[in-house]
């Protein structure tokens, strides 16, 4: 068994609580506004972790760790492209209140992606963006209450 | 590739225009840069600092490339921390793209040593900074901890 180690970190902090960042993660009617018109469903420990669109599954997985609003742990199950292969991938959210003068609400998301095996850079770069995309657009919707516009991401070449 | 590289990229609901003022107008970087303001005549060749509120100088170097609203280099020296300073230059760049009616920013700060502090030092700030800025340009308001310089620091 080859360990886990760090492929992908996002970051981003946020005008909001923890609580409202969990739900944000967990609620497909939410999740639809910022991660990619997709909607997340996220069943108990040992249960499905499913990101779909119009019925289309774009990550199935499952829950490995659940502490609302604190921590969430699946698995990050992709097609990879024909002739090719992924390493196993985990994916963790962890949500820690940052400290403020004046008592306020703001939350740091860290979005830590594992795998267990090297990836090509240019998968790399494209989950970087991904990622980058997904946690804009989730600071966007809370913060304003609007959804960052469309963007459409080039497939990795 | 040897070396130390910090890499960080957000989407901001604004115009490249309106995001590059912010990245190098006082008016803007006071908001969300730790109270500080950047001097530099912005053409390549010319000397770039970051004004510490105290009056001290933060970081400094030269502007490496100018091309708004699209890519902005600098050559980067912190001015503070004797450990940090004695690395000698990093380099940041910012890359702005149109992404729909959005804008990507990639910063990109590097220095040619590897396990560099200096890198492990702006990777621990840059985060909240950028998330101020995006905060600052899509709400009007940047967020509270970074509209000051740290006491003490």
């Amino acid at each position: 068994m080859t360990e886990f180690t760090l492929n992908n970190i996002a970051i981003v902090f946020i005008t909001a609580s923890p609580h409202r960042v969990w739900d944000a993660l967990t609620d497909p009617e939410v999740s639809a506004k910022y991660f990619m018109n997709s909607r997340v469903t996220v069943g108990p420990v040992g249960g499905d972790y499913i990101v779909a669109a119009n019925g289309q599954v774009s990550v199935s997985g499952k829950v490995l760790v659940r502490e609302p609003p604190r921590r969430l742990r699946v698995t990050w199950v992709v097609p990879a492209p024909s002739g090719m292969k992924f390493p196993n991938c985990e994916v963790e959210f962890l949500i820690e209140a940052a400290e403020t003068t004046d008592g306020s609400d703001v939350t740091k998301l860290t979005v830590s992606e594992f795998t267990n095996g090297p990836v090509d850079p240019k998968f790399q770069r494209a989950g970087r963006t991904g990622w980058a995309l997904i946690t804009s657009g989730l600071k966007s919707w809370l913060e304003t209450g609007a959804p960052l516009p469309r963007v459409k991401l080039q497939p990795p070449a | 590739m040897p070396g130390s590289k910090f890499v960080y990229v957000t989407y901001i609901r604004t115009t490249p225009e309106r995001l590059w003022q912010a990245l190098i107008d006082p008016k803007f970087t006071r908001q969300y840069w730790a109270g500080t303001h950047q001097v530099s005549d912005w053409k390549v060749g010319a000397d770039w600092k970051i004004m510490i509120p105290d009056g001290r100088v933060g970081d400094s170097g030269k502007v490496l490339e100018f091309d708004p609203p699209r890519r902005l280099k600098v050559s980067w020296r912190n001015e503070f921390k004797p450990e940090l300073k004695a690395e000698g230059h990093s380099f940041c760049t910012y890359d702005l793209e149109p992404a729909g009616s959005a804008v990507k920013l990639t910063v990109t700060h590097e220095h040619p040593a590897e396990n560099s502090k200096t890198i492990e030092a702006v990777s621990g700030g840059w985060p909240h900074l950028l998330a101020s800025l995006k905060s600052l340009l899509e709400t009007g308001e940047s967020l509270l901890e970074s509209r000051s310089w740290p006491e003490g620091v």
